[in-house]
């Protein structure tokens, strides 16, 4: 991954400033499956920048994000059962993500490319397989927030349809942004990108790779934890199967940002705006047509993600770039001919 | 420096008045959901219905979109709701995948943007929790004819309905069968495995069984899950169950675990003196049409039975013309649901002297809600071996219970208790295998 | 008494585990020699499964199956090859990732299209009946099916050992440019690997057919058990991962029988970590990699 740019940090605000519009226009005309397609689509994109600074920045390629995402779903359901105020709930998810990742990393750090990514899938079918025999966390039942008493609805975050958590998902994605972007812009952006270009180059320059490893990691933890957070104070009940899954978590969450580019700050977020809606999209268009054939949904997905890695293996974003540097040129020479002619 | 920012701005500003403008165009143009308001087209009424159409229960799912199919061209084919004018019901279908979270999301976009009077679904307890706890926010009403978690109706919902009886209810009523069955051979029944899948169905059930078997004075001699996704093998649970030598051995089992088990007890000459399986797996069609002898004399808990016609003149019509329609017998699945749409049409019928839909949907849906807590159908009028259907203040119908099914050498299942439903005597205790293959 | 529960067991994980090996060793030699992982290896297992559904549908008995499955899905790995994986040889490695992510979901979902979602139950001569030894008793299409493994492993042992394009693989797993320096059409033989990887992974799907209910997903779950097995075994062995394909399915039946079945999942993960962490190269180490 290259430094973000200034203009990508812009670009990210505008789709989520895009995104808050389109949930405005959604909640006018009574669009709730849209809205929820936005929120799904920011919480991916939360979880898949966070999952992109392991990737992008250090090679490591994780399919089991779904143990941080889950952890915060859990921490944050817990947290509201024991009558915390929601808002402290995500901020506890974070904190989990975060530790789990501290924890994980001595396991974790000592493996690399597909020993990593096997490792990080065993670890969330491990926790997966925990959480169903584990009666405190309610078992294979899984945990359902009660309804908010009226009054509480803030307290509790509890709101009728997406409109409103889509500005928390935004609200928060803008945090990472923001965060993300001003330290890999930073000194140990550089950092990471050296040890992801040359591990042995970037000891000799006395950068311990470890160490920035695990700082990536536990970012990464922490927003995550984020993710699941959004998870649980959206649908209020998550049980094991769900929020540890292999497909709809860990895959979805590399998923956006592969689709997306690995190479780009930007490519989760668009990747999820492109992966998220039109899954969900095509999904209910398709149970409309023929409602028999919906295991084609799964079908158009694999089509569409085997041609992106391999017409555009460096992500959606990076293409677009690449498009619109021929096209500037284009204009460039247009424009040059035109003011020649004057 | 400042112009170069400036830019930036105005591009970010172009690209969101583009997007939302594509926003706003995508939704006139009906992303998300088609509108069938046509003007001059007769009045209808609509209802959602969320089932786990794709995905890891397809199969399922398309059981009961065929009861609720059924119903609803019955229901149509009579004249639709007449105290509306008449109006046909249509249903929107929501899919819920069989996971949670897509539950809610159908529920919210069928409230919202298809305008259903009330929902029905969503057959797995998990996505019944999520999907309800949309409508109860949205205060819509809510018919569950198939989910069977007792918790669903302890969460104090004012619009949640259960039309099932839940499996509290069907366990007390098992063990009532096994003391029934165990006078009539001297009290034999003794010891008790159980063996049973592990999400939150198959363990609830589980924990049930262990409660309400060791309460009546049985001993609970083993416990077995499993994890119905990836179990491969049950050669090392059965030959843990010869070890254990129960008398009867109580599972709770989906469709493909179902028959990898009963083959396996079949080829590993398992003997216990009576098999009672909990429905689900154990009754679907794709296990029926395949066990073979492998699953004779097998009991299960039902809540519906083909025979039952002989006992029930108005269920033989209902079959026979299911049966020319799709060409599979109801099961207690499709019956189900089917029967949840009857007792939403009853309900409808009494909301709508009060208001129309197409006047007020809030109200009506309020209307609709009260109708369903005042409801009383006597069971003569429902394909169901039940009482009939009256809900508790919990939402909960107090009328209805399960019955005990046999598989006979047929390869059908036929009712064996309670006696006022059966048709045959059960045959207990099993034959053993070597009495079998004579 | 306890003795015959742990004998079965035994037995019962073996036979398993034999299976479950055919399905690894394919991954293994595709890791092996193109350095790929295919995350869609459990799904080719599937293709064979329904092809057995197939021929059982039209009255013929699955047993006839194996080798048409064994074909169908070589020939539909070899033209996997050509149009995907070659092109992502040299790719970066989320690429890769991607790529046989996606064939994953286009087989899965494919053969869910055509066959629907129902689950589906293979009868051939074999099944119901059993081989009694001493107090043991052995389902027929289970035993059936751990000795053509061990038979199909021998075979693929012997191709890698004994014969020239065997030994190309071998020289390709090695080296990739001495060999071809060495003249061998690289190209060729990997297609014809990962045709042949693909193809055993087939063929156990009819074993597997034989042996259980067949449905769209069931993939999934093998395909978790081979990347344990290939980790157990050192990674790009096919010897050491078939011998830990049989580790693993002995640690899952004795588990089932003496810890909790729902775990025997969660151990087999626990041992993969533990093995990553505390014997990187495999635990035949250094006899397992030489094939």
């Amino acid at each position: 991954m290259s430094f973000p740019t200034q203009r990508e940090l812009v670009t990210a605000l505008a789709v989520l400033i895009f995104a808050i519009a389109a949930d405005g226009v959604a909640y006018v005309f009574d669009k709730p499956f849209l809205a929820n397609s936005i929120y799904l689509a920011l919480m991916y994109a939360l979880a898949g920048l966070a999952w992109n600074i392991l990737a992008g920045f250090t090679g490591l390629v994780s399919f089991g994000h779904a143990v941080f995402f889950g952890l915060g779903a859990y921490a944050t359901m817990i947290a509201m059962l024991h009558k915390i105020p929601a808002v402290l709930g995500i901020l506890l998810a974070g904190g989990v993500g975060f530790l789990a990742a501290v924890l994980l990393a001595p396991i974790w750090l000592r493996l690399k490319s597909h020993w990593f990514t096997l490792a990080t899938i065993a670890t969330a079918e491990i926790l997966k397989l925990s959480f169903i025999v584990w009666p405190a966390v309610g078992g294979a039942s899984g945990l359902q927030a009660p309804i908010a008493e009226p009054g509480e609805e803030l307290y509790y975050l509890y709101f009728r349809g997406a409109y409103l958590y889509v500005f928390i998902a935004a609200v928060l994605v803008a945090i990472e942004v923001v965060v993300l972007w001003s330290i890999l812009r930073g000194p140990i952006g550089y950092k990471l990108q050296a040890i992801r270009e040359d591990e042995d180059a970037a000891m000799a320059l006395a950068i311990d790779p470890l160490k920035y490893k695990f700082f990536a990691l536990a970012i990464s933890g922490f927003f995550t934890g984020l993710a699941g957070s959004l998870y649980t104070i959206r649908y209020r009940f998550i049980d094991p199967f769900t929020v540890f899954d292999l497909i709809s978590v860990s895959t979805y969450i590399a998923l956006v940002g592969i689709v997306g580019g690995i190479y780009t700050f930007l490519g989760p977020i668009i990747g999820s705006f492109i992966v998220v809606p039109a899954a969900e999209y095509v999904r209910s268009t398709l149970m409309s047509i023929a409602s028999r054939y919906a295991a084609l949904h799964g079908v158009v997905l694999g089509a569409v993600l085997l041609i992106v890695s391999l017409m555009a293996p460096e992500g959606v974003v990076e293409r677009v770039r690449a498009k619109m540097v021929v096209w500037s040129k284009v204009v460039k020479v247009v424009r040059e001919w035109v003011v020649e002619r004057s | 420096m400042v112009l170069h920012m400036q830019r930036k701005v105005l591009v970010a500003v172009a690209i969101m008045v583009v997007a939302v403008v594509a926003v706003g165009i995508a939704l006139f143009l009906g992303v998300g959901g088609v509108e069938e308001r046509v003007m001059g087209q007769p009045k209808v009424i609509k209802v959602g219905v969320i089932l786990p159409l794709t995905g890891r229960l397809a199969e399922t799912g398309e059981d009961l979109k065929r009861g609720i199919e059924f119903a609803v061209y019955q229901i149509n084919s009579m004249g639709g709701v007449k105290n509306c004018g008449g109006a046909k019901i249509v249903v929107v279908w929501g899919d819920s995948q069989a996971r949670p979270e897509r539950g809610a999301a159908e529920a919210e976009r069928l409230i919202v943007e298809e305008h259903v009077v009330a929902l029905v679904g969503a057959y797995q307890s998990a996505v019944t929790k999520t999907a309800s706890e949309v409508a109860e926010r949205y205060r819509v009403p809510f018919l569950n004819p198939d989910s069977t978690s007792p918790t669903l109706t302890e969460r104090g919902y004012k619009w949640f309905f259960r039309i099932t009886p839940h499996d509290g209810m069907f366990v007390k009523q098992q063990v009532e069968f096994v003391n029934w069955l165990n006078k009539r051979c001297g009290g034999c029944i003794k010891r008790i495995a159980i063996i049973h899948e592990d999400s939150e169905w198959g363990t609830n059930v589980a924990r049930l069984w262990e409660k309400e078997f060791s309460a009546a004075g049985y001993e609970i001699v083993d416990v077995i899950s499993y994890h119905a996704p990836t179990v491969t093998s049950f050669d090392a649970e059965v030959e843990r169950l010869k070890r254990s030598k129960p008398d009867l051995l109580l599972v709770a089992s989906y469709v493909h675990d179902a028959l990898l088990l009963m083959k396996t007890i079949k080829a590993k000459k398992l003997y216990v003196k009576a098999i009672l399986a909990q429905d689900a797996g154990f009754v679907s069609p794709a296990y029926v049409s395949q066990v073979g002898d492998a699953g004779w004399f097998v009991f299960s808990r039902e809540v519906f039975n083909w025979d039952l016609v002989q006992k029930m003149p108005r269920l033989k019509e209902v079959e026979e013309e299911y049966r020319r329609m799709y060409g599979v017998s109801l099961n207690g699945n499709s019956a189900r649901d089917y029967t949840g749409m009857w007792v939403l049409y009853y309900a409808l019928e009494e909301a709508c002297k009060i208001v129309k839909p197409w006047e007020d949907l809030q109200k009506f849906r309020e209307a609709l809600r009260d109708a369903l807590a005042n409801l009383y159908i006597p069971g003569d009028k429902l394909i169901m071996p039940w009482k009939g259907v009256k809900f508790d203040e919990k939402g909960q119908n107090i009328l209805g219970q399960g019955i005990i099914v046999q598989m006979m050498e047929d390869g059908k299942y036929y009712t064996v208790y309670p006696p006022e439903y059966a048709t045959r005597e059960p045959v207990f205790p099993m034959p053993s295998w070597e009495e079998r293959s004579r | 008494m306890d003795l015959t529960v742990l004998a079965s067991a035994i037995v019962d994980g073996l036979l398993m585990g034999l299976v479950y090996g055919l399905v690894a060793l394919g991954l293994a030699l595709i890791w092996g020699v193109m350095n790929i992982i295919n995350f869609a290896h459990g799904d080719y297992m599937v293709l064979g499964a329904y092809i057995a559904v197939l021929f059982s549908l039209l009255g013929v008995d699955a047993v006839y199956a194996l080798p048409f499955a064994f074909a169908v899905v070589y020939l539909a790995g070899v033209a996997t090859y050509k149009l995907v994986i070659r092109r992502i040889l040299d790719a970066p490695f989320v690429s890769q990732i991607a790529a046989t992510f996606a064939l994953l979901l286009l087989i899965r979902y494919g053969v869910e299209l055509v066959a629907g979602p129902r689950t589906w139950i293979v009868e051939s001569v074999l099944s119901g009946s059993v081989v009694r030894v001493g107090p043991l008793s052995i389902v027929c299409s289970k035993l059936f099916a751990g000795i053509v493994s061990i038979a199909v492993f021998v075979v693929v042992y012997l191709f890698l050992t004994r014969t020239y394009t065997g030994l190309a693989v071998r020289a390709i797993a090695q080296n990739r440019s001495a060999a071809m320096l060495q003249g061998i059409d690289v190209d060729r033989v990997n297609s014809i690997v990962f045709g042949l990887g693909v193809g055993v992974a087939g063929l156990a799907g009819a074993l597997v057919a034989l042996v259980q209910p067949v449905f769209p997903e069931l993939g999934g779950f093998y395909c978790l058990v081979a990347f344990v097995s290939v980790v157990l075994g050192g990674f790009t062995s096919v010897v050491g991962s078939f011998l830990g394909a049989i580790i693993i399915g002995l640690s899952e039946s004795l588990s089932a029988v003496y810890i909790s079945p729902t775990l025997k999942n969660a151990i087999a993960f626990t041992v993969f970590i533990l093995v990553l962490l505390f014997r990187p190269t495999g635990l035949f180490g250094r006899f397992g990699r030489r094939v």
